[in-house]
């Protein structure tokens, strides 16, 4: 046991490119991150994923060097790089404004950093015209950038970062000013590259969607903390804590308690689940709005007033009113009639709560 | 019946609609028009007019002639006050790019807290006189100026020098010491627009600062650099007052040519002709100029 977690450790510091180990970063009185330590593995796709203001750009930003570290060390391919200004770190920024160099052209735009880096006329013009072509703007390498799209001037700058072939490719909420239907297939079309060009990259967003399709693993974070790291799949059916559960996915949270006997029961006493094994306590019981299916008020002791319905195409998404408490249930569009103003009964499988400690 | 009235005639509250827009019209452009005609168009016009005539027996003779074109050809007096002009023009401009330029990058990027006292400092000069910003210089390069005490008390001189005023480095001095905030203030308006990210994602790709500097910052900034090169340019070339003031015999420029020919020569056909000249050169000028911004924006 104690060899195989030592072996998992060590494999896991092998592998990672990027490292913080134990780095706080204050602007001034306000801690923007707090004892953050985090690999980000050779080769996998993480998302920094958290609210306005919860540390994730500035963690971008230790890692391309516009912020230095208050206290601990960020370290790219086993170097500690507190003392390398940004533009001499093998990483590569897409920035959120994309911040194109409008008096370039695309293709020059593109070659910026080989050109800078003295590599020869030849060698830049053939890996711009593969890097445009990759991104499929080939026809429009003179244009200005202000004569594209936004969706085309965000290949731009991911082929101006890509073209230096970085370590680790920084994407700071790439597809933040795309219309729905593009940052769909931009979603894929990052994946794609990410896999064919077998790239490192840290992204950050306040996306849940877009975390959850990209990523290798979800880095999540609050108020200058890590909260939660793991695969999509864990952070959505496995939440740690009450606010992992709310910002990935949603979800209804209920009052309630543990009784000496292991059975789950909700403050008013309604016995939702049995078999605990912890000790007594209370809890937060949360269940998300697609695992609550509505049934009849007579057939169970859970039930909740219709305040409202909403139509969301596939589904519909029901606002109760339990006394106090307000929940939300996604069910199918052929679900039997619930009005506003109506009695409903709630039911969900015990397996699909997750329980969390109070405070 | 009623239809067909209605398709015809034009109803009348359309009448009343077409002519309200042709009434906000004329209540909007027409003030700008009449400005330009007033004050641009008819002035330009009559300069070129008595351009083309000639005086005779003491009376301007109204009647098309190119002789006081061929006579500023000819005369090395006016070509050497035109080539005057154009060097003033030139060293100045150069001069009050370039300083006025650093300082606007230093206000820009790297004053920190003092940014907004430092630009108060460079506006303020703006509300004294012009005339009284050149007479200034005399008093500090003067035989008794401060400059000639300063170097005496030092030292360095043990009798005032005379190399400092009524020349073309006093005259220099003190226009580029007036235009390097018609420099400075357009300069520092477009490094103020450059996005900090454009700055940001040029170091991430491997720029160094300088690089930076020179790749991203300076190409941005050229729209100020342009009109603030316009402003001194023009402005400098035409003077009359700080030669005047502070020229001495030896610094003869075309301004002053043009004020003694409307005034004491009282020939105004041939100050026209210099003016045209002027406006010619001028004119060329803030059309290279633009023309070099737009192949760079």
């Amino acid at each position: 046991m104690g060899s195989t977690a030592l072996l998992k450790s060590s494999v896991r510091e092998g592998d990672a490119i990027v490292s913080f180990d134990r780095v706080e970063k204050r602007f001034g009185e306000f801690v923007a991150i707090e004892d953050l330590s985090l690999d980000v593995r050779r080769g996998e796709f993480l998302t920094l994923l958290g609210p306005s203001g919860c540390g994730k750009t500035t963690t971008l930003r230790l890692i391309n060097g516009f912020e230095l570290p208050t206290r601990g060390t960020v370290a790219i391919d086993g170097q500690a790089v507190s003392d390398l200004p940004p533009f001499k770190r093998c990483v590569n920024t897409v920035f959120q404004s994309y911040a194109l160099f409008p008096h370039l052209t695309v293709e020059e735009n593109v070659a910026y950093g080989l050109v800078i880096k003295r590599l020869p006329r030849r060698d830049v013009e053939s890996r711009v015209r593969d890097m445009l072509e990759r991104v499929r703007l080939s026809d429009k390498a003179k244009r200005r950038p202000r004569d594209l799209s936004g969706g085309q001037m965000q290949r731009v700058a991911l082929a101006r970062a890509l073209v230096n072939e970085p370590a680790v490719l920084l994407l700071d909420e790439p597809l933040g000013a795309l219309d729905a239907k593009l940052r769909r297939s931009m979603q894929f079309e990052l994946r794609r590259m990410h896999q064919d060009l077998k790239l490192t990259i840290v992204c950050v967003t306040h996306d849940q969607e877009e975390a959850l399709t990209m990523s290798d693993r979800i880095a999540i974070m609050n108020s200058g903390e890590l909260i939660q790291l793991g695969t999509p799949r864990e952070v959505f059916e496995r939440p740690t804590c009450r606010f992992v559960a709310d910002f990935i996915g949603g979800c209804n949270f209920l009052a309630g308690s543990v009784d000496g006997a292991g059975v789950v029961k909700l403050t008013d006493g309604i016995a939702i689940k049995d078999g605990d094994s912890g000790p007594p306590r209370k809890v937060t019981i949360a269940v998300r709005p697609q695992n609550i299916s509505l049934v009849s008020p007579e057939a169970t002791p859970f039930t909740a007033i219709v305040r409202d319905v909403a139509y969301l195409g596939t589904m519909q998404r029901v606002a109760l009113e339990r006394g106090e408490v307000s929940l939300h249930a996604d069910c199918p569009e052929n679900y039997a009639d619930i009005r506003p103003g109506g009695l409903v009964g709630l039911k969900f499988d015990p397996e699909h709560i997750a329980l969390f400690e109070e405070g | 019946m009623a239809v067909q009235e209605g398709l015809t005639a034009p109803s009348s509250p359309e009448r009343t609609r077409l002519w309200s827009q042709t009434g906000i019209l004329v209540l909007f452009l027409g003030p700008a028009a009449a400005y330009a005609l007033i004050f641009l168009i008819l002035p330009y016009a009559s300069v070129f007019r008595f351009s083309v005539w000639a005086v005779e027996n003491y009376g301007i003779h109204q009647e098309l002639t190119a002789a006081n074109y061929l006579r500023i050809a000819e005369n090395p007096l006016y070509r050497a006050a035109i080539r005057n002009s154009l060097l003033v023009a030139g060293i100045v401009t150069t001069a009050s790019v370039v300083i006025g330029y650093a300082l606007a990058v230093y206000i820009a990027f790297f004053s920190g807290r003092g940014q907004s006292a430092l630009f108060f400092l460079l506006v303020i000069p703006l509300w004294t006189s012009f005339l009284l910003r050149a007479f200034i210089w005399r008093m500090i390069l003067g035989r008794q100026g401060i400059l000639n005490s300063a170097l005496l008390w030092v030292g360095v001189v043990d009798k005032p020098i005379d190399v400092l005023l009524f020349n073309m480095f006093s005259v220099c001095l003190t226009l580029t010491y007036v235009f390097i905030p018609f420099v400075a203030l357009p300069v520092y308006a477009a490094l103020e627009k450059i996005p900090k990210d454009l700055i940001e994602a040029s170091m991430d790709l491997g720029g160094s600062a300088w690089v930076t500097f020179r790749r991203i910052i300076i190409p941005l900034s050229l729209p100020g650099v342009v009109t603030g090169a316009i402003f001194t340019f023009c402005l400098s070339f035409g003077d009359f007052v700080t030669p005047t003031l502070l020229g001495g015999p030896d610094v003869l420029m075309v301004s002053s040519v043009i004020i003694n020919q409307f005034g004491a020569s009282f020939d105004w056909p041939m100050g026209s002709a210099l003016a045209v000249i002027v406006i010619v050169i001028v004119a060329t000028g803030v059309a290279l100029a633009t023309q070099l911004e737009r192949r760079n924006g």
